[in-house]
């Protein structure tokens, strides 16, 4: 984890870590204590921990050994964005990518998925001082029914 | 495997990449109960399904996970607690979430999956 670079500069933290899922726990310790160093409730560190978890999960799914992730905080308590990146090779998606998305939609201000060619890259921006949003349109159904 | 003083068997298992999870299965008649203690995600959601699906014999009707030491679960976790209700559905019988976290409620109602499961 890199810690703030120059004095008054944003608050910035960067992990890296082989494309493993044995890895998410990292990603979720990093994302909470970061989210802690900034000042964000209690409540929206919970949230930045599962959008994180989710998005490195999304990056890391079918991907082949090999590979490792890049993970960028940086910002404040009023505007949080994170930057994730897989570097390696990945198959498909796995169908439960619309739970994915649905808890992205809910933890996140806005968030994007970019898929290209099995180079996979997530942007999530988060405000952190507002209060949790319910789900905005109706969430999907089991997976089992998609 | 173990039995309790008030009858019931019960086996522990923990996940060995990293000691996240925890889950003790106990049988008391026709009802399984399966406490699972720790965090469950997308690298040990389905070593969670594994150790708890061999416990539901053909003669167990209720599946009750208690979910008041569930720390952290993502969609992967809950996509696999769906795979255990839907084994308890097939065979008529229920899976119910007993004492979930905050935490686990959160997800359940991002996911709008509250409903999927009989939470007390």
């Amino acid at each position: 984890v890199t810690p703030p670079s120059r004095p008054g500069s944003r608050p910035f933290a960067r992990v890296t870590f082989p494309g493993d899922r044995g890895y998410l726990r990292l990603s979720r310790a990093t994302a909470a204590a970061f989210g802690d160093s900034i000042g964000l409730p209690e409540g929206r560190i919970d949230d930045l921990g599962l959008a994180v978890d989710e998005a490195v999960a999304w990056l890391l799914d079918a991907a082949e050994p090999g590979g490792w992730v890049e993970v960028t905080f940086e910002g404040d308590r009023a505007r949080l964005v994170v930057d994730g990146r897989f570097h390696g090779t990945a198959g498909a998606l796995y169908s439960h990518d619309q739970l994915i998305r649905a808890v992205l939609q809910a933890t996140t201000e806005s968030f994007e998925l970019f898929d290209e060619s099995g180079q996979r890259r997530f942007v999530l921006t988060l405000a952190g001082g507002r209060e949790r949003r319910l789900p905005v349109s109706a969430p999907p159904g089991p997976p089992g029914d998609r | 495997m173990t039995t309790t003083n008030d009858g019931r068997r019960t086996r522990t298992v923990t996940d060995q990449r990293g000691g996240t999870v925890k889950v003790n299965v106990s049988h008391e008649g026709r009802e399984v109960l399966a406490v699972i203690d720790g965090e469950v995600d997308a690298d040990n959601c389905e070593t969670l399904g594994a150790h708890i699906e061999p416990a539901l014999g053909n003669q167990v009707d209720t599946l009750v996970l208690d979910a008041s030491r569930l720390t952290f679960i993502d969609s992967s976790g809950i996509t696999e607690l769906l795979r255990l209700r839907d084994l308890m559905q097939d065979r008529g019988g229920v899976c119910r979430i007993q004492d979930p976290t905050e935490q686990v409620r959160r997800i359940l109602e991002i996911t709008g999956l509250g409903d999927a499961f009989a939470v007390k």
